[in-house]
């Protein structure tokens, strides 16, 4: 199944990640199925698709929370899940060190509740990447002023608002220092009064260069902010392209119908 | 009352016993729902038929059966430390199933987050999960620190001079049972009341500071 050699056109820079022919199953049910794509460095791709296409699957394949049932992910070269240039499954240790180099952001933004803000953000680089401390914290601490915290360093997550706990989600996965950041529809459990906060921040490093790979519902934010669109439904990419091409002339029935919807929605 | 010192004397031996097995038993309760949860092979199944049987068994009877059993196999031990063990063992299997059910439903959420930063399996579990699962169920641990305090009258089988069987000495020879069992009973209340009171102290400290599961 492994190939030990990543398919690279030449003509193009390496991907930071590549996704080739990947599948996953939970069960019998196929949730994706033959994933072709690649991001490019400074890129921010945004999947878009109705609920229950995949988006978070991927993206959860990507850094291997889940296990591919078929296909490669390839970071920056090294394959995701198997010793270097081996055909051997990695060990979780293993895995956990190549998961460094992918930060990811969650829905449900996931902070560890016995920890403070700053200690949520320190804690990786810390104790998994074995950093020094006191540059850690110098560090931390301008993140979390970048994303408008800087006086929240020692609440706890119960003591802040959504777009608060996103805004330290995003810093906590800053702080690795990683190549590429995933963002698993990162506004959708938000008050939509709080969504604009965490978008802007998003927004910033885009604009900053950071690889992102965003999965979204937020149609206007895509078309702004993404360099490409990939669109999903039943766990296949239907549509890859350039943001102004997909929301003004898209080429599937089936994403104008999706478009449609949500501008419909929007309108109301 | 010339018998408080001999009174407080054996609510000391109590205190001591029931306190050394709630310590040895914590770790050790923890252990057992580890391998559980991990479903070693033969280790599992082993620990699995522990609970079973020691939480079916009368504290009494384990208390005896380590005090005359183990001589059997070569093992004398004094009457002290088989009763502080057969406790340790009665509070384990207790306090495992506490352990394992906090740990199976501790928030995956977090812990995906915690694989998602590269910590390993054993990160996440000690820097992450385990400092909640503590905290959170610090009352139920204590809880069960107080039936261990209250089946501990079990050790006094094997001559161990605990509050009750100290109490029961008292009665005996003063023909004043009533009086003297009622000044007993007061001492359990105040011990298992300083123990409540410190967990629930702890409960609302815990849960001030961060909310947890």
């Amino acid at each position: 199944m492994a190939k030990l050699e990543q398919p690279i056109d030449a003509a193009q820079p390496l991907p930071v990640i590549q996704v080739v022919g990947l599948s996953k199953c939970f069960g019998s049910h196929p949730v994706l199925t033959d994933i072709n794509l690649a991001i490019m460095p400074s890129e921010t791709v945004c999947l878009l698709g109705p609920s229950g296409s995949g988006k978070s699957t991927l993206l959860r394949c990507m850094n291997w929370l889940e296990r591919p049932s078929s296909g490669e992910v390839w970071l920056h070269g090294t394959q995701m899940g198997y010793q270097a240039g081996r055909k051997r499954l990695a060990s979780e240790a293993e895995l956990a060190k190549m998961r460094t180099r992918i930060g990811m952001v969650f829905q449900q933004f996931n902070l560890w509740s016995h920890l403070t803000v700053l200690q949520n953000v320190i804690e990786a680089p810390i104790h998994v990447q074995k950093r020094p401390k006191a540059e850690v914290v110098a560090e931390a601490e301008h993140l979390l002023a970048k994303v408008g915290l800087h006086n929240k360093l020692q609440a706890y997550p119960s003591q802040l608002s959504g777009g608060q706990k996103q805004r330290v989600a995003i810093a906590r996965a800053l702080a690795m220092k990683s190549d590429v950041i995933l963002l698993d529809e990162p506004t959708s459990s938000l008050d939509p009064e709080l969504v604009g906060e965490v978008l802007a921040v998003i927004q910033d490093l885009a604009q900053a260069g950071m690889t992102l790979v965003i999965a979204t519902h937020e149609m206007k934010f895509a078309e702004e902010v993404a360099s490409r669109v990939i669109f999903l439904d039943q766990g296949r990419i239907v549509e890859s392209s350039d943001p102004k091409t997909f929301f003004a002339q898209p080429e599937t029935a089936r994403a104008r119908q999706f478009l449609e919807r949500y501008i419909h929605v929007g309108a109301i | 009352m010339d018998n408080l010192p001999y009174f407080l004397g054996g609510a000391a031996i109590t205190v001591f016993v029931s306190l050394i097995a709630w310590v040895l038993g914590l770790p050790l309760s923890l252990i057992i729902a580890i391998a559980r949860i991990q479903r070693i092979p033969i280790v599992d199944l082993v620990f699995s038929l522990y609970v079973s049987f020691v939480r079916s068994l009368p504290s009494p009877l384990l208390v005896m059966l380590l005090y005359f059993g183990l001589p059997v196999v070569g093992l004398d031990l004094n009457p002290l430390v088989a009763g502080i063990i057969a406790m340790t063992i009665n509070t384990s299997a207790f306090n495992s199933e506490i352990w394992r059910s906090a740990i199976l439903n501790f928030p995956s959420d977090q812990l995906d987050a915690a694989r998602s930063v590269g910590m390993s399996p054993n990160q996440s579990f000690w820097r992450i999960a385990f400092p909640q699962i503590w905290q959170a169920n610090i009352s139920n641990f204590i809880n069960e620190a107080t039936f261990l305090v209250k089946s501990s009258p079990a050790v006094g089988i094997i001559g161990i001079d605990d509050l009750t069987r100290r109490a029961g000495k008292i009665a005996a020879s003063n023909y004043e049972p009533l009086p003297t069992i009622v000044l007993g009973m007061m001492l359990y209340v105040v011990v298992l009341f300083a123990v409540s009171l410190a967990s629930r102290q702890l409960e609302r400290y815990f849960h001030d500071r961060y909310q947890l599961v």
